[in-house]
């Protein structure tokens, strides 16, 4: 198929670069009904491949995407290319270069595939129910997910990468009972390798935290209060202030930081950040971007100060960056400086669930509603649930500490906490 | 027009379902060919590009209790028993398992082609691109705005559905507009994004002036919005964010297969008071004619139009077919996929409370001390617990009934649904749907989806 598409660009002489990016998908999944079998489901999909093309004019590049699928015969192909010929002269831009590459494969560092067979996805159920061990509690609904990619990745310069990726991906949603009423939690829970003892083992942290919900009480506290966030939501605070030092944002002037600026303002504890293809447990690794480039560690923020912007070829191009990052999937906080009982010695609020934690890049407000959370007064820890909490970073960013303990999950390695010391709580 | 691929596979889809017939006592065939296409002009570039396509099918086979599906994405004659053999092999399960108390889904005979007309008038690429230029210029000549945003999507669907006693075939298109202004004072930066959507593109083209100047206004004003003092508000709830109460704080704990997993506290309230008795609620796919409007859903039953609350009292929940045959309802037409190689589940369509009778002035001049609240930023459902998370992007301040110009931003919307919703007091004569948005189960199977409504007088606490 690849070949076929490659032969007709070629009759194009207006063409003068192309991409090709070839994605082939099996998945296994079974879906549950309590602990029983509803649904189980197989998928593969290896017919379309996506394409986009370059078209210089006057100094400018134009591009425009198409989808070329099995089924289209050479007509077809030959009438997507020519309508996306056409289109590019609708998206004329200033003009970059593609990166240039070699063939190579990259390696499939996932366990996953050698226990790949009918039976895996059951036996990842299996260990799923071996968690629920709770009187009061059970497993309302559980889905999992196996899946493996080959991404192949072409351009007319040279880029002919392989890679490989396997994930697990099981979402899971306990129900407990009290005298009162049924609660419940949810959780997404992902891994790039096949460990079934990890799986029941993270399972019953899970549910833990579901028991204590089923206990929680209705905050009455303080409504400003230090807020100790998890690794979900500080990648997520963090991860936004780093997105902003995208080449894009710096391109189209919505970049609220510049290099050599202070990260983290005047705070007392700045751990440095990086981007990097490659942290241990998450499924977003891979060794080379979308564009075609191969991907490495990149130190963005050392020391609190930002030593480099990042992202795709074309926005670094734009910026006269001699090698661009290219998009890096995974964000690498380095530990803090203080230990878990040192963050938690004075009175806080320990978010463990939002139903939906929200951050805005550009009024910097970020927050949301706390479906379970560990209020510690100072003297004991109470479970408390139905609040909100809220603050902006651009006014918060120095007020936060990190711990030491490091936690990995999908597309982050850092730490597993972080008390921001002054927060909004209602 | 109707995919001329799936009429080319029409006839491989039904050998597959008879070929599957004799052995599973349910079997189906969904195919799915859809177009789309993204226009996109900023401050510094433009983008034409292919989106949302999709080309496959699936198909399903019940037996043994267990419902089994196989998604696949070529389908020849010289592929087809390759592909038969592939889905004979992912079926033959070895493992120790138990069933769910599932039952064969209903297979009333019908066979029907459904067309939703496209517009006469074609827009051509430059003529598209030509009109989102002109609204980013529209933006970008306003003070204090960086960056303007003019994005235009359209997408055209064919589906085929075969049973062993159905034939179905449907077509329609969609379209949306989005006009999204950033506005900048400083390191102060805001964003505004205001939409257009349906199934006639000159009925969008011709609004979309008006909305870039608006996007506009709103992301200049918020660069003066304040936090919210935290409390409990009188507050109006713009259409939009009617329409958002309607989808995430309700209409998530109608879908029945949460009732089916005694994952919805709804499902105990059927028949019961649970809003004030002028609020009305409705969901389906042939309750409106939006984005979310098809003609049968993915499971192949018929779209409707579900009556949810009916005076303040819960009628009944939407379903897909699945779900409906566990509980013994009749399926709503509900069954929607992410796409073809993602799993049905019940999910929303258009979602809206129905108009009342009162005169927004005269909910303005109801208020002592509120809000009305605009424009949709996120929700998230609680549909165990009917607990509330929906975001508006700003809220304009009323005091002794009448606006005062202060704006705050963002607003948290928190509660308990109930109280919510019977503490709804007035419900405007207005109406309006949005379709701009994507709807998640949980935190994944994103499908495109409209709500709205009127304007609605509520009480509530913002943070």
């Amino acid at each position: 198929m690849i070949d076929k598409i490659i032969s007709k660009l070629a009759k194009y002489p207006q063409i003068n670069d192309y991409r090709l990016v070839k994605t082939e998908t099996k998945s296994h999944e079974i879906f549950y009904i309590l602990d029983k079998v509803e649904t189980v489901r197989n998928t593969k999909l290896d017919a379309t491949c996506s394409v986009t093309i370059y078209v210089d004019q006057n100094d400018q590049r134009g591009q425009a995407s198409f989808v070329i699928h099995e089924s289209y015969t050479d007509a077809q192909i030959e009438r997507k290319i020519e309508d996306a010929i056409y289109q590019s002269k609708f998206s004329l831009n200033t003009y970059f270069a593609l990166p240039k590459g070699e063939k190579r494969e990259f390696e499939n560092k996932s366990n996953i595939n050698k226990y790949l067979d009918s039976d895996l996805v059951f036996k990842i159920g299996d260990a799923v129910f071996k968690a629920s061990t709770f009187k009061d509690g059970w497993i309302s609904s559980m889905e999992v997910f196996v899946k493996e990619n080959k991404v192949h990745i072409l351009n007319s310069q040279g880029v002919d990468y392989t890679y490989y990726t396997n994930s697990i991906g099981i979402e899971v949603i306990p129900t407990f009972k009290n005298e009162k009423e049924e609660i419940e939690l949810y959780n997404y829970l992902d891994y790039d390798n096949l460990d079934l003892d990890k799986i029941t083992s993270d399972t019953y942290d899970f549910l833990c935290q579901a028991e204590l919900r089923n206990q929680a009480l209705k905050y009455v506290g303080p409504n400003e209060l230090p807020v100790l966030l998890e690794d979900k939501e500080i990648k997520q605070v963090i991860g936004n202030l780093i997105d902003n030092l995208d080449y894009a944002d710096v391109y189209n002037k919505m970049d609220l930081m510049k290099i050599g600026d202070k990260f983290y303002g005047d705070g007392d504890d700045m751990p440095d950040i990086s981007l990097v293809p490659y942290v241990d447990g998450s499924v977003n690794n891979r060794m080379v971007d979308v564009d075609g480039i191969v991907l490495k560690d990149t130190k963005i923020v050392e020391n609190n100060i930002i030593l480099t912007n990042h992202g795709s070829n074309q926005y670094g191009y734009y910026l006269g960056i001699d090698k661009p990052t290219g998009v890096l999937p995974n964000l690498k906080v380095e530990k803090g400086a203080y230990d878990m009982d040192e963050l938690c010695a004075k009175p806080h609020l320990a978010c463990l669930s939002f139903s939906s934690f929200q951050f805005d890049i550009y009024s910097g407000n970020f927050g949301g509603e706390v479906r379970l959370a560990k209020y510690f007064d100072g003297q004991k820890y109470i479970p408390v649930t139905g609040l909100t909490i809220g603050g902006n970073i651009h006014e918060l960013k120095s007020h936060m500490r990190f711990s030491k303990e490091i936690s990995n999950i999908k597309g982050y390695s850092g730490p597993k906490a972080c008390l921001i010391t002054k927060m909004s709580v209602n | 027009m109707y995919s001329d691929y799936l009429k080319d596979k029409k006839e491989l889809m039904k050998k597959l379902v008879s070929l599957f017939a004799d052995d599973y006592d349910y079997v189906s065939c969904l195919g799915s060919d859809i177009k789309g296409k993204s226009y996109r002009v900023n401050a510094r570039q433009s983008q034409v590009n292919e989106v949302g396509v999709e080309r496959g099918f699936v198909i399903k086979l019940y037996k043994d209790k267990l419902y089994r599906e196989f998604s696949f994405d070529n389908l020849t004659e010289d592929n087809f028993d390759e592909l038969v053999n592939e889905i004979k092999a992912s079926n033959k399960l070895t493992y120790n398992y138990v069933p769910s108390d599932t039952k064969i889904l209903s297979d009333e005979p019908l066979v029907k082609d459904f067309n939703r007309e496209v517009e006469d008038r074609e827009y051509s690429d430059e003529e598209i691109m030509d009109i989102l230029t002109k609204g980013k210029d529209i933006m970008m000549k306003e003070e204090n705005i960086v960056n303007a945003i003019a994005n235009y999507r359209t997408y055209e669907v064919s589906k085929c559905f075969i049973s062993k006693n159905r034939e179905l075939t449907q077509h329609y298109a969609y379209y949306n507009l989005v006009a999204m202004a950033i506005s900048r004072d400083g390191n102060n930066m805001q964003n505004a994004y205001k939409t257009l959507d349906g199934i006639k593109p000159s009925d969008i083209f011709a609004k979309f002036d008006d909305l870039c100047l608006e996007s506009a206004r709103v992301a200049k004003m918020l660069l003066k919005a304040k936090p919210v003092v935290p409390g409990v508000y009188d507050v109006i709830t713009s259409p939009s964010i009617s329409g958002l109460i309607a989808h995430e704080a309700f209409g998530h704990g109608v879908e029945m297969d949460m009732f089916v997993k005694n994952r919805a506290l709804a499902k105990d309230y059927v028949g019961k008071q649970v809003a004030s008795d002028i609020v009305n609620m409705h969901d389906g796919a042939g309750s409106a004619v939006n984005v979310a409007s098809y003609f049968f859903d993915d499971d192949g039953v018929l779209a409707s139009d579900t009556t949810i609350i009916k005076n303040g009292i819960l009628v009944t929940g939407i379903s897909d077919a699945l779900s409906a045959s566990v509980l013994r309802t009749t399926p709503t037409g509900n069954g929607r996929r992410e796409s073809f190689s993602h799993k049905a589940y019940t999910r929303m369509t258009n979602t809206f409370f129905s108009p009342g009778k009162d005169k927004l002035d005269d909910m303005i001049k109801s208020i002592e001390h509120g809000y009305i609240l605009y424009d949709t930023n996120n929700g998230m459902e609680d549909p165990k617990n009917w607990g509330i998370q929906c975001t508006a992007s700003y809220g304009l301040e009323i005091k002794d009934g009448k606006l005062t110009g202060e704006v705050i931003a963002p607003v948290i919307i928190s509660g308990y649904v109930p109280d919510l919703l019977k503490s709804i007091s007035m419900i405007s004569d207005d109406f309006e749907l949005s379709g701009t948005g994507m709807c998640g189960k949980g935190h994944k199977e994103w499908v495109r989806v409209s709500d709205g409504g009127p304007y609605m007088k509520a009480k509530v606490k913002l943070g």
